[in-house]
């Protein structure tokens, strides 16, 4: 899909809600589409994910994630060593300026790190609130759990990480299952995140094909 | 406005399952991962009990806590402050999972997180905890 389509089509979601993609355009210095309106894998229920340069407010609610971040922000290791401006850098959209930053992106070490808790506190938190947590939340979870070992994979390699349909799709390819995770957890050298008892209680569910309860 | 519905009788072991429930929230380490399944585990209790059944709001989904508390608020007038922090909640914890090491965000959560639970206990406390009393 072109730019100017995906533009055309944002601006019709926004206006819904009394929200104008040209204003927007106008007070940016950049404005950057990410996510599955990026893709064209939009659904009706998707929120439109959008990075803009500038002055701004954030803005999140159910239809739109408008998140802002000043000029001299950009540039800042901080931001260029993050998951997220590495996604953007490779992923995203331009519907307005040029993004020369997203040559100096880099997947830093506490990035990295940061994945690492992320995934060790799930688990945990997952062991500790299991038996009450019901089949549907489990499901989130584990899938949730799935693809942030996918990320932590690329993030080990330097790369940026996907969306996450791409990670679902690669994760079909596998094969689904609890050797399939091991595989790549060992390929990350976290194998020991998950202990016997924790696999125990979440292969099972690493099986199911129905992600239905996913966000 | 609807006309709000009448509170469920809430037994002890009802009561013990929602306390426990609240006290994860409170407790679980301040993580983004562990507090959104936290939260989850929270909007579940809640679920359990007051919204049950086949074709109950949410049947078949996994809602966010503040869904769940925005419907509380509708169906049986839970307070607005409790609403408003658990919006907090989880756009702090949205932003927690975008800024590795933003301390304050949460810390601002642990803070929400006891507004909630205070506003929830007083709201439990006004169901009634006796068959026969009304609500």
């Amino acid at each position: 899909m072109t730019k100017t389509k995906i533009a055309k089509r944002i601006s019709s979601a926004l206006s819904v809600h009394s929200l104008s993609l040209d204003k927007l355009t106008q007070s940016a210095e950049q404005v950057v589409v990410f996510g599955s309106w990026a893709l064209g894998a939009e659904r009706v229920t998707s929120d439109v994910d959008l990075f803009c340069v500038g002055n701004g407010n954030r803005l999140k609610k159910n239809f739109a994630d408008i998140v802002w971040m000043v000029p001299d922000d950009v540039m800042k290791p901080k931001w260029l060593g993050s998951e997220l401006a590495n996604h953007i850098a490779k992923y995203g959209i331009w519907l307005k300026g040029k993004g020369d930053w997203r040559k100096s992106v880099f997947v830093s070490a506490k990035s990295v790190s940061f994945k690492k808790l992320l995934i060790r506190s799930r688990v945990n938190a997952l062991e500790k609130l299991w038996d009450t947590l019901g089949r549907e939340y489990r499901i989130k979870h584990v899938v949730k759990l799935r693809r942030d070992v996918q990320r932590l994979t690329l993030m080990l390699k330097g790369k940026a990480v996907e969306p996450s349909p791409w990670l679902d799709l690669r994760w079909i390819r596998l094969g689904r299952d609890r050797a399939a995770l091991m595989k790549l957890l060992t390929r990350c050298g976290v194998v020991e995140m998950i202990s016997p008892r924790q696999w125990r209680l979440f292969g099972p569910y690493l099986r199911f094909s129905d992600w239905q309860f996913t966000n | 406005m609807n006309k709000l519905r009448a509170k469920p009788f809430l037994d002890e072991e009802t009561r013990g399952r929602l306390d426990a429930a609240m006290s994860a929230l409170e407790e679980i380490g301040w993580v983004f991962s562990s507090a959104e399944i936290a939260a989850d585990n929270l909007a579940k209790a809640l679920r359990s009990v007051f919204f049950k059944g086949r074709h109950a709001p949410f049947a078949g989904k996994t809602p966010s806590l503040y869904d769940v508390i925005d419907q509380l608020a509708d169906v049986y007038g839970l307070s607005q402050d409790a609403v408003d922090a658990s919006d907090s909640i989880k756009s702090k914890l949205e932003d927690s999972y975008r800024d590795d090491d933003d301390d304050d965000i949460l810390c601002e959560v642990r803070e929400w997180a006891e507004v909630l639970v205070c506003k929830l206990s007083d709201f439990f406390d006004s169901c009634p905890n006796d068959e026969n009393q009304d609500s």
